[in-house]
């Protein structure tokens, strides 16, 4: 029960949410749109205050918080749409990423030339591992708002992995990605997980990947966590077909 | 008298050129828009003149400028940086006004309206006749130093976060950045210059007054950073001598030829005509933000030089 | 201290009256095309100005004037929407930057096309010294009181045409939700064109009162720019009812204000400072003003 995120109640669209993430997991969210997963998402990154309730991340009461200090904290989100920096490139967006670099303090950058170019070296060779796991390093020097969609998912992915957060929560990382890269996402996601001890939120409407390679699964319906367990447990539940397919 | 026309000209270019990298620095890269850039280039002057006017060497004059100016941007960025772009716009060119209020009114402080006049000219017993030349040279120096800086700053890291914020600040935000922090540092050294081009302007007039400091000034400089190309280190330089070509142009030719049209009159509506058409058609500007190629192969080659 | 308060009302209602009809205009096109609209400024200018020609070059009556300033400036306006924010707004998303800068350029443009044709001297309007009143210790001339009736006048017409009329609910409906407006059926392109005429036409008007209040000089709107955002910040984006409200109350704060800032000590020209200290404080602790509830911070 190392980082925790627990949260209840909410805006209109949560109502009495309770949930707990295991640490080093990967969880996933599916339920249908409008039932809230990306509201959860904002309340627990920080960008909206819930009406109540709590987060909690590693025993340390976070709610409230602005983004970017949950940010600092090890708790980073992607977007659904994903959100990039459109006039810079690929390999830009990638080294806006790591936390605390020295060259984005001013004095620094004035001054302490060689040892920001250094970071910069250490920052490129980073950015081109993770690009070639994602299979878009012939992309580095793009400009990002060239990008196809299913790229620039791809694109938001690499720069949070970059970021290297304890804990990330990923909307709909492969929304528009091929099956087999898909899948080649989510084992590396699974490395990340052994070797690096991340721990994964994800949200995803692909039930394939989230039955094969997911822990926990939470469904989300109007606004409340209908039912949770493991995919096994998920998908002999009737009520979670019925909720997807049929009219609930 | 061509010369010093010309001289007079560059002058003026180099200190819009200043002004323009300033806001350039801001809006350009920060897509902060600010429209009260005339109050930190007042302050600037104002603060120069009333230090060397009462003795203080031309040195303290400069570092009380750029430091008075700069310390204006950080006090305005507190209440206002967190604002939505088009209240900042509001609140900055407003700010401005008030200003001008203020510098009109506490005549004791400022002579009001009769302004001041008679500031020494730095270093002005060393070079007599060729005065106008040496001062030239200085702003020269100083645009280069900007230009410098500036150019330093956004290759950086600290720069390529301005950029992000530019870009999605809701984005920068979820990488742990603290959007409001880099947002004031960019507006403190952006005042900060427009400290330095007030002080230079104060020294090259040697008279200031209030009315030299309205608004049509700080939309000058957005012309100038409109048509150079707003996200291009040098665009504000570029569109500077453009500018300012055209408006001391039209101040030299008014005594030679007899214009239908009152030449001030004329010189505005051309830069909100020049405005408006670049915003329709030309949006980014002449010169194009650049991309920052980087690549392993440069990386590369970068290794294998230092390790020969 | 002693203080007029007759006075005070009668000041208070007549340059509140003014600001509550300088911001109406600007209000409504805050909220349709979603940016400031810095040249609004000069359509009170241009206003003044085109009463000036009727009255005093074409020796035109005042109500003439009016109705001329009022058409004139509209059809000068609906003319630089096509040209300018017509074409600006069809270009994507992420416009209010560019029309902000666009309509600092009209706005400068027209400002000093107005001095080039009538000179950057004060002018006055041809009317015979009007008669003065006094009631309850206040003094107050003909045309003052004039000005404050018909701005009434204007505010109640105004009223009715957006709750009584077509166009106006149509006008509320494009004001409240764009999108929701064009898919119940209301023509939007209409709509825009006519809140932009009338947003013209009502500043002209307004422009023309100021001139009869004051003098006409080409930076007559300019200086008006402040307390205009003020009044449409503080009443709330979009808002008739906050632009009029807080119209009246920016007109009252001024007044109150500067028998504060004389009790002070402080110079008279100080005024500007009020405005901006209302404008800072709504945006600082109620950012959406008076009477709106729409995002204020960022695009989260």
């Amino acid at each position: 029960m190392g980082s925790i995120c627990k949260t209840f109640g909410g805006i209109v669209s949560l109502n009495g949410v309770d949930m707990k993430i295991e640490k080093n997991s990967i969880s996933a969210l599916i339920g249908p749109n409008g039932s809230g997963k990306t509201t959860l998402f904002n309340i627990i990154s920080g960008f909206f205050p819930p009406d109540s309730g709590h987060v909690l991340f590693k025993g340390e009461d976070i709610t409230g918080l602005s983004p970017n200090r949950i940010a600092l904290k090890g708790l980073m989100r992607t977007f659904q749409i994903p959100r990039l920096f459109h006039k810079m490139t690929v390999l830009e967006n990638m080294f806006t990423a790591p936390k605390n670099q020295k060259g984005e303090n001013l004095f620094h950058s004035l001054m302490n030339w060689k040892e920001v170019e250094k970071a910069e070296d250490q920052n490129l060779e980073t950015a081109n591992r993770i690009l070639e796991l994602l299979s878009i390093e012939h992309l580095a020097n793009e400009w990002a708002s060239n990008l196809s969609g299913g790229q620039k998912k791809l694109l938001e992915l690499a720069r949070i992995l970059m970021a290297d957060p304890e804990v990330i929560l990923l909307d709909e990382p492969v929304a528009g990605v091929n099956p087999t890269l898909s899948n080649k996402i989510f084992e590396s996601i699974i490395e990340l997980r052994n070797r690096l001890n991340k721990t994964f939120l994800i949200v995803e409407h692909n039930m394939d990947v989230v039955l094969n390679y997911c822990d926990w699964i939470g469904v989300m319906h109007r606004g409340q966590i209908f039912t949770e367990g493991t995919p096994q447990e998920i998908i002999k539940n009737e009520e979670v077909t019925q909720i997807y397919f049929g009219v609930a | 008298m061509v010369l010093s026309f010309i001289l007079d000209t560059l002058i003026y270019a180099g200190i819009f050129g200043i002004l323009g990298i300033s806001l350039n620095l801001e809006a350009g890269f920060t897509r902060l828009t600010n429209f009260g850039k005339v109050a930190f280039f007042a302050i600037g002057a104002y603060t120069t003149a009333l230090l060397t006017l009462n003795g203080a060497p031309y040195i303290i004059g400069l570092i009380a400028s750029v430091t008075l100016a700069a310390f204006a941007g950080f006090l305005i960025s507190l209440p206002t940086l967190r604002l939505r772009a088009d209240y900042f716009a509001i609140v900055t060119v407003t700010s401005g006004e008030i200003l001008r209020v203020f510098l009109s009114s506490e005549e004791w402080l400022t002579q009001g309206f009769l302004g001041l006049a008679g500031i020494p000219r730095p270093l002005s017993n060393l070079f007599g006749e060729n005065y106008l030349l040496f001062f030239t040279l200085l702003v020269f120096l100083y645009l280069f130093f900007c230009y410098l800086i500036s150019r330093r700053i956004i290759y950086s890291p600290f720069g390529r976060v301005l950029k992000a914020i530019r870009e999605d600040e809701i984005a920068a935000q979820s990488l742990g950045k603290d959007v409001f922090s880099f947002k004031a540092k960019s507006l403190i050294i952006g005042s900060g210059m427009a400290g330095m081009a007030g002080n230079l302007f104060a020294h090259h007039l040697t008279f200031i007054s209030p009315d030299m400091f309205l608004p049509g000034i700080t939309f000058s400089i957005w012309v100038i950073v409109v048509i150079g190309g707003m996200g291009n280190i040098a665009g504000p330089i570029l569109g500077a001598l453009l500018i300012e070509t055209f408006e001391r142009g039209m101040s030299f030719i008014k005594d030679y030829i007899i214009m239908p049209i009152e030449p001030l009159n004329f010189r505005i509506i051309v830069i909100g005509l020049l405005l408006i058409f670049f915003v329709l058609y030309r949006p980014d500007g002449i010169l194009s933000e650049k991309k920052l190629e980087m690549s392993m192969e440069k990386l590369q080659r970068k290794r294998g030089k230092i390790t020969d | 201290m002693e203080v007029n308060i007759a006075q005070l009302i009668v000041d208070s209602c007549l340059i509140g009256g003014l600001y509550a009809l300088m911001a109406v205009g600007l209000t409504f096109i805050y909220r349709i095309m979603s940016f400031p609209n810095f040249a609004h400024a000069e359509f009170i200018t241009f206003g003044a100005y085109a009463a000036f020609f009727a009255n005093v070059s074409l020796g035109l009556g005042l109500i003439l004037s009016a109705v001329i300033a009022f058409f004139a400036t509209g059809v000068i306006v609906v003319l630089s929407y096509f040209a300018i924010f017509a074409r600006l707004s069809a270009m994507g998303s992420k416009t209010m930057f560019p029309m902000m800068i666009g309509s600092i350029g009209l706005g400068l443009v027209i400002r000093h096309i107005i001095q080039e044709l009538m000179g950057p001297r004060v002018l006055y309007y041809n009317i015979e010294a009007p008669e003065i009143y006094e009631f309850l210790g206040a003094r107050a001339t003909a045309i003052d009181l004039l000005i404050i009736f018909i701005s009434i006048i204007l505010v109640v017409a105004l009223h009715l045409l957006l709750s009584r009329t077509t166009i106006g609910k149509a006008m509320r409906a494009i004001s409240d939700n764009v999108n929701l407006a064009q898919v119940s059926g209301i023509n939007t392109h209409y709509v825009i064109i006519a809140v932009w005429f009338l947003s013209g036409g009502v500043a002209g008007f307004a422009g023309m009162l100021r001139g009869l209040d004051t003098y006409l000089m080409p930076l007559l709107g300019w200086n008006l720019l402040l307390p205009a955002f003020a009044v449409v910040i503080l009443g709330g984006i979009g808002s008739f009812y906050g632009a009029i409200l807080a119209g009246y109350m920016l007109g009252f704060a001024e007044n109150i204000g500067v028998i504060a800032l004389f009790s002070l000590n402080i110079s008279n020209s100080y005024r500007p400072a009020i405005a901006f200290s209302i404008l800072i404080i709504v945006l600082l602790m109620r950012p959406q003003g008076l009477f709106s509830n729409f995002k204020t911070r960022g695009d989260a």
